[in-house]
């Protein structure tokens, strides 16, 4: 595994937490990987930590308001980021039926800022056609850093339909900033060694050589003679 | 207001001392800004809540 290409990978990450460009943080392309990552947990945790006492009472009064009411108090007033926060502090359930009530591009917005720590329960609460919506909209915001966090917790059949309706240069560009234990190998087993050959090809001509050399390097050795017994054909 | 709740993180040793201070300030840039977005839309979102409930929520906003 390149250890270039996964301090870039960490990168690409904490710009995004950060809200800067990636540009900025060039300085940091000799830092070891996991030096960042763990750097950059504790910005998680420091950003989404901050503000949660008042947003614990502020999730608190919204029991005392209808889920249409409080997506309408979301969307107009609090803004994306705000609401993402609180999604986090809510009953899944409770955020789920709020969420029903948002509009597809709000959620989409709402989502790239949701806390990687608690979104799981969030994803699972939530239909998979409106995951899948919202998944190949964030793709069209560029918001593959916040899918990357995202994809260990969605189930198969879910993440399947997902990998189905995105690019390869969308796919490519997630599985560079994957998260999760064996991410990539999911990734292979779902999408199928025929449509990732096709999306390894296809990294020159979109300029993504160096997602695709980090996708491959993530895969396992059986995947990686899979990939190539065909190629040798 | 109450804060803050958690220190900055120190950032990775490996960095000289000038850009471990510029990468603690992006933290604390974004660290301020979510702050103000926090004040600001808490504060507007209250004149969007129905008004016999407004005495309420701030209560439990302890506004």
């Amino acid at each position: 595994m390149s250890a270039k290409s996964d301090t870039h990978s960490e990168i690409v990450k904490l710009a995004r937490l950060l809200h800067v460009e990636q540009d900025s943080l060039a300085y940091l392309g000799g830092v070891p990987a996991q030096d960042l990552r763990e750097y950059r947990e504790q910005i998680v945790d420091l950003l989404y930590d901050d503000d949660r006492e008042q947003l614990s009472r502020a999730a608190e009064a919204a029991r005392l308001l209808p889920a249409a009411t409080l997506a309408k108090i979301g969307e107009r007033a609090l803004g994306p980021l705000i609401c993402a926060h609180l999604s986090g502090l809510l009953d899944p359930e409770r955020a789920a039926e709020i969420a029903r009530h948002f509009a597809t591009e709000f959620l989409t917005e709402l989502a790239a800022e949701m806390d990687p720590r608690r979104a799981v329960a969030v994803i699972a609460a939530t239909p998979p056609e409106t995951v899948v919506t919202i998944a190949v909209a964030m793709a069209r915001r560029g918001e593959h850093v916040a899918m990357g966090r995202f994809v260990a917790h969605l189930d198969d059949a879910t993440l399947t339909e997902a990998i189905e309706q995105l690019s390869d240069e969308d796919l490519l560009q997630v599985a560079f900033v994957l998260e999760g234990e064996r991410a990539h190998e999911r990734m292979f087993e779902l999408a199928g060694a025929e449509r990732m050959r096709a999306m390894l090809a296809g990294a020159k001509g979109a300029h993504l050589e160096e997602e695709a050399t980090h996708l491959r390097d993530n895969l396992s050795a059986t995947q990686r003679k899979r990939l190539q017994a065909k190629t040798a054909k | 207001m109450p804060r803050p709740t958690l220190p900055l993180p120190d950032p990775p040793r490996s960095l000289g001392s000038d850009q471990a201070a510029e990468l603690s300030g992006h933290a604390e840039a974004a660290l301020c800004r979510q702050r103000r977005e926090l004040a600001e839309s808490l504060e507007a979102a209250l004149g969007h809540i129905p008004w016999p409930l407004r005495g309420a929520v701030r209560r439990v906003l302890g506004l």
